[in-house]
C-alpha cells in the first residue's frame, strides 16, 4: 500500500504544501526523489491533488443549474487581463448548502473587467448588465473595474477594485463572502432569525438592514457603517462590536489591538507605506535577493515586521503583465500595486494640498530599454460612503546619474498633478478633476518597458510641511 | 476568431494545466505564479509563430520548461530548488504520467464523498482562505498541528482512495 510505502515522503510533501518545510527536510525530500520514479510519481499526484483541492473549493459548489444564456467561451473581444488571473491565493470559501438553484443576483451595472465563477470552475468574463447569476464567486480584476449586483431580495452589493465576492444562501440566510477587496452593500431589512452575514478575513458581521462599506485586505477587515447597525464579531478572539452610523471598526487577523467602533470623523490624510503589509503586486526584495515567502530572515523574526523592514528594508520591484482590453491592442506592462486604505488603520482621504512622495530606483542596466527613466503613477479613488470613484494617473521622469553609480530617486508628485482617466469604448482620456475628499485605495506604477522600476518607499504628505 | 481572440480562448482553456505543470517544478506557489506569469508573456510574444495545426498545451509546455530551466538557473544556489539533475527527471516522469492525471482528477470528486463531513469541513477550510485554520483552531482549541495532521491524513486517504479507483479501473500509472 501506498500508505506505508510513502509515509516519510508524505510527510516532507504535507510540509511541502502547507509551507513549512525546512531547508534540511527539502535536501531529504530531494534524497527520496532522486532517481526514485515511483517517488516521483507520488510526488506530483500530491502536488496535483493539492491544486485540483484548491480549485475545487475556490470554484466549486456553485449551485448553477440555470445557465441563464451566459455561454462558457464567449471570449472573442473579451477583456482579459491575465496577471490577475495567475498567482492569486485569495480564494473564496463557497459554503452553504440548501440553496435554491434559481437566480440568485442580477447584474444592475458594471465596468472594466469582471468575472464569474460558476460550478465545475468554469469562468464566465463576457458578462453584461441584466445577467442574471445563480450562487456563485464575482471578481473584480483591475482597478477600474466595479460590478453592482442586487440580489433576489432588492438588496445591492457593489465591489470595486481588484475584489472578489463568494454569494451564496445558507438556512435562509443571505452571505456575502468578501475575501478581498472593497464592497458597498445597501441591504434590505432581513428577518431577525436570518440576518445578512458578511465574512471577510478576521470578521464576521450580521446585518438586519443598513448601508455599509467593507474593505477587505488578506490581514484585515474594516467595516464602515453609514445607516442603521452592524455586529461585527472579530474571528481572533471572538470580541464583538456594534457598529451604528458613521462609525467603523477594523479586525485584524493576526494581531490583539483594541478593537473598537471609531466615528466616522477620524481618518487620516497622511499615509506611508509599509511592506510587505500593503504589497498587492510585484516581486518583493529583501537584501538583495528574490523570495517567495515572507522573507525576513530567521535572526529578525522577533522583530516587528516594521522593525525588521527599517533592518533590512525591502523593494517592491515591477512584474510584467500581459493586458487585454475590448477593441484594444494587447499591451505589455510591468507594474507594482500598493494597498492604501484596504491596509491602513484608518481610511486615508485625499487632501488636495497633499503631495505624494516617493523613493525608489531604476535599473540603469537594463539591456535594450528607451525611455528608462520615464513611468507613470496611478491611484484609484472611492467615494468616502462607498462605489468607485475613479483612477487618477500621472506621467514621470525622474532624472538619474547613471555615471555617478546612482539610479536612486526621490520625487514629490502633487495630487493637483493627477488627472482622471475617464474610460472610452476605444480610447481612454485624461480630465483635470479633483480627487480631493476621495478615499484612496491603492497606488499603483507601471512601465511599458521592463525598466527595472523598484519602489522602495511611498507615502502621502501635507504640502506645507 | 482574431488572434487575440484566439491566443485568449486558448489560454483561459489551458492556463491551470500550465500552472499546475510549473507548481510541481517549483512548489512555492509566489515563484510558480511569477514563472507562469512570465510563461504566459512568452507565449504572447511567440504567438506569430505558433503553429494552429499543433495542439496549444504542448507548445504552451515547451515554454513552461524553459522558463523553470532559466528560473533554475537564477536561483541555482539557493537550496530551495532542485538540482539541475533531479529536475530533469522530474520533467521525463510528469510526461510520462499527463496521460493519467485528467483520469485521477475525475475520480477525486467520487473520493470526496467518501470523507465525512468533518474532514470535508477541514479541507473546505484550508484551502478556502488564507487564515481559517487558525481560527478554526482558536474556535474549537485544538492545536494548530493537529489540524494539519488531520489534512494530512484527508490527503493520504484521498490519494489511496484515487489509487485503488484507477486500478480497478486498469489505468496504472506509467
Amino acid at each position: 500500500m501506498h500508505s506505508s510505502k510513502h509515509t516519510e515522503l508524505d510527510n516532507f510533501l504535507a510540509k511541502l504544501v502547507d509551507d513549512s518545510i525546512t531547508d534540511e527536510e527539502l535536501t531529504s525530500l530531494e534524497k527520496i526523489l532522486d532517481g526514485n520514479r515511483s517517488a516521483q510519481r507520488r510526488y506530483f499526484h500530491y502536488l496535483d491533488l493539492h491544486m485540483d483541492l484548491q480549485e475545487r473549493v475556490a470554484h466549486a459548489k456553485i449551485h448553477s443549474k440555470v445557465k441563464h444564456g451566459l455561454s462558457k467561451w464567449k471570449v472573442a473581444g473579451i477583456a482579459a487581463m491575465f496577471c490577475l488571473w495567475i498567482g492569486s491565493s485569495y480564494f473564496a470559501v463557497t459554503g452553504g448548502s440548501g440553496s435554491s438553484p434559481s437566480s440568485f443576483a442580477r447584474i444592475t451595472g458594471m465596468d472594466g473587467l469582471i468575472e464569474w465563477s460558476e460550478e465545475e470552475g468554469s469562468i464566465i468574463n463576457d458578462l453584461s448588465v441584466g445577467d442574471f447569476l445563480s450562487e456563485g464567486t464575482i471578481e473584480g480584476l483591475t482597478s477600474n473595474s466595479w460590478v453592482e449586483i442586487e440580489l433576489n431580495d432588492g438588496s445591492k452589493a457593489v465591489i470595486s477594485g481588484i475584489s472578489k465576492l463568494n454569494y451564496y444562501q445558507d438556512q435562509g440566510s443571505k452571505v456575502l463572502h468578501l475575501s478581498q477587496g472593497y464592497m458597498s452593500v445597501d441591504a434590505k431589512a432581513q428577518p431577525e432569525d436570518k440576518p445578512m452575514r458578511v465574512m471577510s478575513p478576521g470578521a464576521r458581521a450580521e446585518v438586519l438592514g443598513t448601508q455599509f462599506n467593507v474593505v477587505a485586505s488578506p490581514q484585515s477587515t474594516r467595516y464602515t457603517v453609514n445607516e442603521g447597525l452592524v455586529r461585527v464579531k472579530r474571528m481572533n478572539d471572538g470580541s464583538v462590536q456594534e457598529v451604528s452610523a458613521n462609525h467603523y471598526v477594523v479586525a485584524k487577523l493576526e494581531t490583539q489591538d483594541e478593537f473598537k467602533s471609531i466615528l466616522l470623523k477620524d481618518y487620516s490624510e497622511q499615509w506611508k507605506s509599509e511592506f510587505p503589509r500593503d504589497v498587492r503586486r510585484g516581486h518583493l526584495y529583501q537584501s538583495g535577493k528574490v523570495t517567495g515567502t515572507i522573507p525576513a530572515p530567521k535572526a529578525l523574526t522577533k522583530y516587528s515586521p516594521l522593525a525588521q523592514s527599517a533592518m533590512v528594508p525591502y523593494r517592491l520591484r515591477t512584474k510584467p503583465c500581459i493586458w487585454f482590453e475590448k477593441g484594444r491592442k494587447p499591451e505589455l506592462h510591468f507594474s507594482v500595486n500598493i494597498g492604501v486604505s484596504a491596509t491602513s488603520s484608518l481610511p486615508v482621504r485625499i487632501n488636495e494640498n497633499a503631495k505624494f512622495k516617493i523613493r525608489g530606483r531604476i535599473d540603469t542596466n537594463m539591456f535594450g530599454v528607451d525611455d528608462s527613466n520615464f513611468f507613470i503613477v496611478g491611484f484609484t479613488s472611492n467615494r468616502v460612503h462607498g462605489g468607485f470613484a475613479g483612477k487618477y494617473i500621472t506621467k514621470e521622469k525622474v532624472e538619474l546619474s547613471p555615471k555617478d553609480n546612482n539610479d536612486h530617486f526621490e520625487i514629490e508628485i502633487p495630487v493637483r498633478e493627477f488627472l482622471k482617466v475617464e474610460k472610452g469604448e476605444f480610447k481612454d482620456s485624461l480630465v483635470r478633476v479633483s480627487s480631493a475628499g476621495l478615499e484612496l485605495l491603492d497606488l499603483w506604477f507601471v512601465t511599458y518597458q521592463n525598466i527595472g522600476l523598484e519602489i522602495f518607499d511611498a507615502e502621502i504628505i501635507l504640502k506645507d510641511e | 476568431m482574431d488572434q487575440t481572440a484566439e491566443f485568449v480562448r486558448l489560454w483561459t482553456q489551458y492556463h491551470r494545466d500550465v500552472e499546475r505543470y510549473v507548481y510541481s517544478m517549483i512548489p512555492r506557489s509566489v515563484d510558480a505564479a511569477e514563472v507562469v506569469q512570465v510563461v504566459s508573456v512568452k507565449l504572447w510574444e511567440k504567438w506569430e509563430n505558433y503553429d494552429h495545426e499543433r495542439p496549444f498545451l504542448p507548445w504552451a509546455m515547451r515554454f513552461a520548461w524553459l522558463e523553470i530551466l532559466k528560473w533554475r538557473q537564477r536561483l541555482a544556489r539557493e537550496k530551495l530548488v532542485f538540482s539541475d539533475e533531479l529536475l530533469q527527471q522530474m520533467h521525463s516522469t510528469h510526461e510520462e504520467l499527463d496521460p493519467v492525471m485528467e483520469v485521477r482528477r475525475k475520480i477525486l470528486s467520487e473520493c470526496l464523498q467518501k470523507l465525512n463531513e468533518e474532514d470535508r469541513e477541514l479541507v473546505r477550510l484550508r484551502y478556502g482562505r488564507h487564515g481559517a485554520i487558525k481560527e478554526e483552531a482558536d474556535r474549537t482549541g485544538k492545536k494548530m498541528h493537529v489540524l494539519y495532521y488531520a489534512l494530512e491524513r484527508i490527503r493520504v486517504q484521498l490519494l489511496n482512495c484515487i489509487e485503488q479507483n484507477t486500478n480497478r479501473e486498469g489505468i496504472a500509472d506509467a
